[in-house]
């Protein structure tokens, strides 16, 4: 059975084409994947991600404790900013990637991917035992009572002048202007209580996430689509990430190909040198200077080519299978671009070709093959910058 | 999704292609509510002018980048042209399903393969089923 957000209602008012995600029915596009693109590259889009965990930590220790799960160096997390950090086992291998936000002295907020969320509960509270003894709550559970909130994401240029129509006051609105990358403060918006941060996972720099009781995000969704911002779903915002270069876990962070930080060049949220010993800090260390693989961006040549997915090949110039795709979506020029694990770094401008594996596999070609039989064309590819230019 | 279109001067499969008349020959596409449930198409294969195709046979592929679908014949004939503007815009039958977003014409085998299809009323009633 899957999980519904509380705004699986307002999704299916506005014509949400429905699917399963991480255990939730999500919407995956309202009227065209490409539109919500490009009205968050270009305007503001709106996406209920009130599938994601907040987890909340509390306590004298609370610092401690996440200084010990969390790669991060969180000791240097000031009150009002967030950081990005990965939950390692004992292994060194990643469990999750996280954003945690210093809400108070002795308070955390951290958000967790959908799919993870009860595992990284679990592993959390077996962590939690002995001297840190943190107050950790689920802010999903309705034993959280009125400290329960949902994450809310409003990205794009004009997320920010959209969001002070919202704002109580002329303080609030100062802020939020005064409001740095990662920043995090407290407000109420359209009279609802909510958490807003300049995070997000778009590769857009104007960008918020809220969060809110989940009893009144169906209101606040609401007054922001009235404010002008347009409905995004899943799928849109898979392609802005992708375009972005921003991991997604499952595909370039574990999966099937065990991905960690220092393949896709994200080993500076690791933080080696910080005061506080973590989980997995030696054995990442270890298995990070034996690995030489390394991701990639790439965009395909021409348009009209078939699109590729998690583990079709990548060929050098010999046919050579050099890499793997892990990801591939339609950018904002409307190009396919994707990302790629290759054996070793390549720089930008260099040139392979992708086979987008079909679900059925054609007849391979053999000698006095007949006309009109088919056979898999490499399509060309070159590398690009690892992140979107602005 | 919104509520999709039916033309009401072609006929159905179950599978969502449509067949028109065109003087003696026929053109066939994908409905509206294909091309919404797949979403903004990116790519699309085509037959060649020539090919001999069965009714129900595969004829081509259209992929979303979140699916991909096989496209069957409704009816027996020849291609006589292929829509190659679909190579590299495939959303053309995102736009106009039903217009430049054709994707093949045929030399019927058999015309009366065409009264074996769903009417446009039949095929609407299975769309509402389905919708509802």
């Amino acid at each position: 059975m899957l999980k519904q957000t509380a705004l699986h209602a307002a999704h299916k008012s506005l014509g949400g084409k429905m699917v399963p995600f991480g255990g939730w029915d999500m919407p995956v596009w309202y009227s065209s994947a490409r539109e919500e693109h490009l009205a968050v590259r270009t305007v503001v889009g709106l996406f209920d991600v009130s599938h994601m965990g907040v987890l909340d930590v509390r306590g004298p220790h609370a610092c401690a404790f996440l200084d010990h799960v969390a790669t991060n160096d969180v000791s240097r997390l000031a009150v009002g900013r967030s950081q990005y950090a990965y939950l390692l086992d004992d292994a060194g291998a990643v469990i999750d990637d996280i954003m945690i936000y210093r809400v108070a002295d002795e308070r955390y907020l951290v958000v967790v991917n959908a799919a993870n969320n009860d595992k990284d509960i679990e592993w959390l509270r077996a962590q939690n035992a002995g001297e840190f003894a943190c107050d950790l709550r689920d802010l999903r559970d309705p034993t959280a009572g009125a400290d329960m909130r949902v994450d809310l994401a409003l990205q794009g240029p004009a997320s920010q002048v959209l969001l002070e129509k919202l704002l109580p006051d002329a303080a609030a609105i100062a802020a939020l202007s005064a409001l740095p990358w990662a920043g995090i403060f407290e407000t109420t918006l359209a009279g609802h209580t909510a958490f807003v941060s300049r995070t997000g996972y778009t590769g857009e720099r104007i960008a918020y996430e809220l969060f809110v009781h989940p009893d009144e995000s169906v209101a606040l969704w609401h007054a922001l689509l009235d404010a002008g911002a347009r409905p995004c779903g899943l799928a849109a915002r898979d392609s802005l990430r992708t375009e972005a270069g921003l991991p997604l876990y499952g595909h370039e962070l574990a999966g099937p190909l065990a991905l960690a930080p220092f393949h896709i060049g994200f080993d500076n949220f690791v933080k080696q040198q910080k005061p506080a010993d973590f989980i997995g800090k030696a054995t990442y260390a270890a298995y990070a200077a034996a690995a030489k693989s390394r991701l990639v961006r790439f965009r395909m040549n021409e348009k009209g080519v078939r699109p590729s997915k998690l583990g079709d090949p990548v060929l050098d110039r010999r046919g050579r299978v050099v890499g793997t795709v892990t990801s591939c979506a339609q950018d904002t020029a409307g190009f396919l671009t994707g990302l790629a694990l290759l054996e070793s770094a390549a720089e930008p401008g260099t040139g392979f070709a992708v086979v987008a594996l079909p679900e059925r596999m054609p007849d391979l070609l053999k000698p006095f093959a007949p006309f009109g039989s088919r056979a898999l064309v490499p399509d060309a590819m070159t590398v690009v910058g690892r992140w979107r230019k602005e | 999704m919104s509520k999709s279109l039916v033309d009401a001067n072609a006929r159905y499969l179950k599978t969502h292609e449509w067949a028109r008349p065109a003087g003696e020959e026929f053109v066939i596409g994908i409905s509206d509510h294909a091309q919404q449930a797949m979403g903004d198409l990116v790519y699309v294969e085509l037959p060649r002018v020539g090919d001999k195709v069965a009714v129900g046979e595969r004829f081509g592929v259209v992929e979303s980048v979140k699916a991909a679908s096989d496209v069957y014949m409704p009816m027996a004939g020849e291609v006589v042209a292929v829509n190659t503007t679909l190579e590299t815009a495939p959303d053309g039958i995102n736009r106009e399903p039903y217009g430049e977003g054709w994707i093949i014409r045929i030399r019927p085998t058999l015309a009366a393969d065409f009264d074996a299809l769903l009417d446009a009323s039949t095929y609407q009633a299975l769309l509402d089923a389905e919708e509802a």
